[in-house]
């Protein structure tokens, strides 16, 4: 069970999903129409909720689906968000994904 | 107006303290110390233990990019966010294994803030307030502008008698 990709036990499981769920059904569309623009992609329900903020993406994502679990992408971009000096530290030097 | 300095930190780090407020507290919530990284876009990074001393609500999870270009993700959370009297809702990232607290771009932007350093000063300016320091320079150019048409013309010649 605990195997089971689908289980969404780890915030890297719920990022993979999410990743997945945005790839297969909103990336062609919201690239050619939103590029720039943030989106959450709830991982339960594959719905999405963009906004032009990150804030306003997850608050509205929040109010239309109260249970969702939210995976923050940033659209055209490789991630919602960019680190710079964190990445000398623990956690950051923890990738889940190699260079594209 | 949210204008309000910063300072610099032993290691010369640039920071500012700000207020976070989970569900644990009444506003303004508890106070924290962080690091202005600019090459951090997002809002806020917070370790990870702090979200339980707060209660911090989580929403989910947000993709990072990393300074090499590696992907990496971490669970975010909207927390009200007070700074000199102003209060927003930013997304504040919450890192596992890191001590460091960092603020980010998204912070700047959203409290409206331009950022100067000079010396030993970090001072952070409310749009507004440059906004209106511009318009006054301008209204300044025009009085002088004004007063010069206005003026009688300046003459070399000597005076008739």
């Amino acid at each position: 069970m605990a195997d089971d990709p689908k289980v969404l036990d780890s915030p890297d499981k719920i990022a993979e999903e999410g990743q997945r769920l945005y790839e297969e059904r909103h990336k062609a569309d919201l690239e050619q129409n939103r590029r720039g623009e943030y989106v959450a992609i709830d991982v339960l329900t594959g719905n999405a909720y963009v906004a032009r903020f990150p804030e306003q993406a997850i608050e509205e994502a929040r109010k239309q689906a109260p249970n969702g679990v939210f995976h923050l992408i940033r659209v055209g971009a490789p991630g919602a968000f960019k680190v710079s000096f964190g990445s000398r530290h623990g956690f950051w030097g923890r990738s889940l994904r190699q260079p594209r | 107006m949210a204008s309000g300095a910063g300072h610099f930190d032993n290691l010369g780090n640039p920071c500012l303290k700000f207020h976070l407020c989970g569900v644990a507290h009444k506003e303004p919530g508890l106070e924290f110390e962080g690091i202005i990284d600019t090459g951090f876009t997002g809002f806020i990074q917070l370790p990870l233990q702090h979200a339980f001393s707060l209660k911090l609500p989580l929403e989910g999870t947000s993709s990072y990019t990393l300074a090499d270009g590696s992907q990496t993700a971490c669970l975010i959370v909207l927390a009200k966010t007070t700074f000199a009297g102003k209060m927003v809702v930013g997304a504040v990232s919450l890192a596992p294994g890191s001590q460091d607290i960092l603020v980010g771009m998204g912070f700047l932007r959203q409290f409206k803030l331009g950022m100067i350093m000079v010396k030993n000063i970090v001072v952070l300016i409310d749009e507004e307030e440059l906004e209106q320091i511009e318009l006054k320079q301008k209204l300044d150019q025009q009085q002088k502008a004004d007063t010069a048409a206005t003026a009688p013309p300046a003459t070399d010649a000597p005076p008739t008698t």
